[in-house]
């Protein structure tokens, strides 16, 4: 299927490292998550950055900024921003903490949070266990690529998953 | 007023390869390839719009714009022959053998077009202006406005349509590009087409300029057209054009002063000292790109 169709059908990727457009400003890295939205859809589009300054303040602020002079935390934001503005059904976020520090972590999820209380289904590939499962409605535990567990995140014990996350026991 | 004038001289010819440089860029800067054919290209073009003029029989102008779409499309066969079929970052030396070995077939198809060594590739008959001791060649002041025009046509392009932010995007980084949804393959095709129309736009001043178009036009303008690119920053726009005119002023500078045969020395002279000064070019270009999956944590 083409990456084009892809996100037609309502799906956008949240990429790990947080692949910005370095030399492009702060606005044109939004435009750009519409690349698939026609020139008809202008209207839209310009509509959609608003909802999203509005969402994430500072990227308002820095909305003529080159994305690469952007802080970390900054620059994940932006991506999610783009990623949304493709109107996504589904967002696969992938590992979204990554050279985050815990302050700009919380920030981070909550915003995960707030945008799945407002009906956006994500799904998250996080090795923060701890924030990940703060927001999760349901988990899957990967150990070298088997699914060890699967369940809500009150059914284990947050040590309990570690354990078996890390140290491999059973 | 020497100076100024060999300046001024300088300039006008800087400004062909400026032009010629941005195609060699422009390929470099989406698609971190050379397109070795480019000057083949140019020459194509050129060989094919004399070759057509006794058909055509549209005087100068025909020549321009035969000149400027023989070499886009000839350009446009490089990049399906050469490199679409060769996207992968393993294959980018494959794609520029290829490209080439095109170069060759293209200097021969030409050399078929026009079988003297020498052909009269007519210009524009302009009054020479002057002002006060500067002299203006009127058809040499016309094919610096070309250009003039030429650029800032790029830029608006670049810089204000939504195919100019999809190109820059996918110059920035291709991965994400296509993560976006841009059709990178399609994109480059474009690329390789824009490139084609501003070198043959380039190509046209220079031999009109001269009034005579010989098969070492090809050879030449490739060399011109790498060297303001290197010496601007390889894939930096902006450097292939400040590149492109120092290359200009720097050599009519030197030929005026020290004649024709350290004309070159002097020119590969400053290359190569900005280089080692510089070795990003003028404009400071970092010729890797920081790849994403070498960012990942093992």
């Amino acid at each position: 299927m083409e990456q084009e169709e892809i996100l037609n059908q309502g799906l956008a990727l949240v990429p790990e490292n947080r692949l910005v457009f370095p030399d492009m400003s702060v606005h044109e890295n939004l435009l750009a998550g519409a690349f698939t939205k026609s020139r008809a859809m202008a209207v839209e589009v310009s509509e959609d950055i608003d909802k999203m300054y509005a969402r994430f303040p500072i990227l308002k602020t820095r909305h003529n900024q080159l994305a690469g002079t952007l802080s970390g935390g900054e620059q994940q934001m932006l991506t999610l921003a783009r990623a949304l503005m493709s109107r996504p059904t589904i967002l696969l976020m992938d590992e979204p903490s990554v050279g985050l520090s815990p302050l700009i972590v919380n920030e981070i999820f909550d915003i995960i949070k707030q945008l799945n209380e407002d009906g956006m289904s994500i799904l998250l590939v996080e090795q923060n266990v701890t924030k990940a499962l703060q927001v999760a409605d349901y988990f899957y535990l990967l150990d070298q690529g088997k699914v060890t567990f699967g369940g809500t995140p009150d059914q284990l014990q947050n040590d309990d998953i570690i354990k078996r996350a890390y140290l491999g026991g059973e | 007023m020497d100076t100024l004038q060999t300046s001024l001289d300088g300039l006008m010819i800087g400004s062909t390869y400026a032009l010629i440089g941005i195609g060699f860029a422009l390929v470099f800067g989406i698609m971190r390839r050379i397109n070795l054919a480019f000057g083949a290209c140019l020459l194509f073009g050129a060989s094919l719009a004399i070759y057509l003029e006794p058909w055509l029989g549209w005087g100068v102008w025909g020549l321009f714009l035969v000149t400027m779409v023989g070499a886009a499309l000839a350009s446009a066969y490089v990049e399906r022959l050469c490199f679409a079929p060769h996207t992968k970052r393993t294959q980018s030396m494959t794609a520029m053998i290829a490209s080439f070995a095109i170069w060759m077939q293209l200097d021969e198809i030409s050399s078929q077009m026009l079988p003297q060594r020498t052909h009269a590739y007519h210009g524009l008959e302009m009054p020479t202006f002057w002002l006060g001791e500067i002299s203006v060649r009127g058809d040499q002041l016309l094919h610096f406005c070309m250009a003039l025009v030429s650029i800032m046509l790029l830029y608006v392009l670049l810089y204000k349509t939504r195919l100019g932010l999809l190109i820059r995007a996918t110059a920035d980084n291709p991965e994400t590009a296509h993560l976006l949804g841009v059709r990178v393959p399609w994109l480059g095709f474009i690329i390789f087409l824009l490139a084609g129309i501003l070198g043959g736009v380039g190509a046209f001043m220079i031999l009109s300029a001269d009034g005579y178009i010989t098969p070492m036009f090809g050879l030449w303008s490739t060399f011109k057209g790498l060297l303001a690119m290197i010496l601007g920053g390889l894939g930096s726009l902006p450097g292939a054009v400040i590149g492109g005119l120092i290359l200009g002023v720097v050599e009519t500078h030197a030929g005026a002063a020290l004649g024709a045969e350290y004309r070159d020395i002097v020119t590969f002279g400053l290359v190569f000292l900005v280089l080692i000064i510089r070795p990003g070019g003028l404009m400071g270009v970092k010729i890797y790109r920081t790849d994403s999956l070498a960012q990942e944590r093992t």
